[in-house]
């Protein structure tokens, strides 16, 4: 008779699920942790976008100021105002859109119950500033650079090309750097973990076929 | 490891530079996002048949609120990510093909209930919206990501020892 193998034994837990569900469930906490201390979160980022910015352009750049998340970046570029006089640009950025990498990581070092927090965690969170400022930068470059770039220009001397790179500057600051930098910091701080899943594929290709008698 | 890396960066900023590009907007992510604003308000229907979309936007017609799904909304730099990831993996091109493939599925899966549940947090609460909008969804989808890219980095290994197993019983 025929007969159809069934999973006698139940299938060992892939460590990919328990890997997910701690993250997620240390994510959730973590962030609403992080949200609470935002007005803290975004001082360093703040300090070291205005230090780039100051840095990069001292003919036009005068300081910043910072309220709560929003950091202003104070200018001495004149554009036209409603009221019909000439103001200094003042572009004004929402820091902590650029800095919620840090529970992701967070979570993903616990997710993995990864060893030597102690000195990852500190290292980790210092090595994401300068992609988060990164994306302060090119946020108040957006306004200066391409939509006042026709009041800005003759003090920037920014050319098309750079411009253009400016754009894209400011789309990998918004939409990639955020979260890979954290994940590509997992991945190498981790790397363990990934050969473990992979040992895990190969014990599993290597099991023996199940039969059918 | 060192590999990984230099490969996947190369790929993602090739990739991702190409996404900007007026011709990849207009030939594939405008048609995408009008598709999966279409697809969310396929699903709500069943639910809420108030909900209607046109273009980019996703419109509750009692309320007047609405989403319009935008660059970082609609899934497509988390599938370049992964598709940078996965090249940049040592592994077979059917495989490599393969995985691609699901893992747009799995992202993009993930990637519409985003968009649903912003949508109803957008008349629940506006500084919820924003709060899910900006950080929360942003992590989860990378997050989604990440396990994509695990569970096929295990199908890699499984098969690359199992087609060895037949090797090996062959010989």
């Amino acid at each position: 008779m025929k007969r159809v193998w069934m999973w006698s034994v139940s299938k060992p837990r892939s460590v990919i699920v328990g890997f997910f569900v701690r993250t997620f469930l240390w994510f959730i906490p973590l962030l609403a942790l992080w949200y609470w201390a935002r007005d803290y979160v975004v001082m360093p980022v703040a300090w070291l976008a205005g230090a780039f910015m100051r840095f990069l352009f001292p003919g036009w750049v005068s300081g910043t100021e910072l309220d709560g998340i929003l950091q202003t970046l104070i200018t001495r570029l004149a554009v036209p105002h409603a009221s019909g006089r000439m103001a200094d640009l003042t572009p004004e950025v929402s820091v902590l859109t650029y800095c919620y990498g840090l529970p992701l990581l967070v979570a993903l070092f616990l997710g993995v119950r990864a060893k030597g927090l102690w000195w990852k965690l500190p290292v980790c969170s210092v090595g994401l500033l300068p992609f988060q400022a990164w994306g302060v930068c090119f946020a108040w470059l957006v306004p200066i650079a391409v939509e006042a770039g026709q009041f800005t220009q003759s003090t920037t001397y920014f050319n098309s090309w750079e411009v253009n790179l400016i754009g894209l500057g400011y789309q990998v600051g918004v939409l990639l750097l955020p979260t890979l930098i954290p994940m590509l910091m997992w991945v190498y701080f981790e790397r363990t973990f990934v050969i473990t899943v992979a040992v895990e594929g190969v014990m599993e290709g290597s099991a023996p076929m199940p039969n059918h008698h | 490891m060192v590999r990984f890396f230099i490969v996947f960066i190369v790929v993602l900023v090739g990739l991702f530079a190409a996404e900007l590009t007026h011709q990849v907007q207009e030939a594939i992510v405008v048609p995408w996002t009008t598709f999966l604003t279409k697809m969310s308000a396929t699903l709500l229907v069943f639910f809420d048949d108030k909900v209607i979309s046109y273009g980019k936007v996703l419109q509750h017609l009692d309320s007047g609120l609405g989403v319009s799904v935008e660059a970082g909304c609609n899934g497509i730099e988390a599938v370049l990510i992964l598709t940078a990831a996965v090249l940049a993996y040592p592994a077979s091109w059917p495989i490599r093909l393969a995985g691609i493939a699901l893992g747009f599925v799995a992202i993009q899966a993930v990637n519409v209930l985003r968009v649903i549940t912003l949508f109803y947090l957008v008349e629940y609460s506006e500084p919820m919206f924003h709060f899910a909008h900006l950080y929360l969804w942003q992590a989860l989808i990378m997050l989604d990501v990440l396990i994509v890219w695990l569970l096929w980095v295990r199908q890699v290994a499984r098969h690359e020892a199992r087609l060895d197993v037949v090797r090996v019983q062959a010989a």
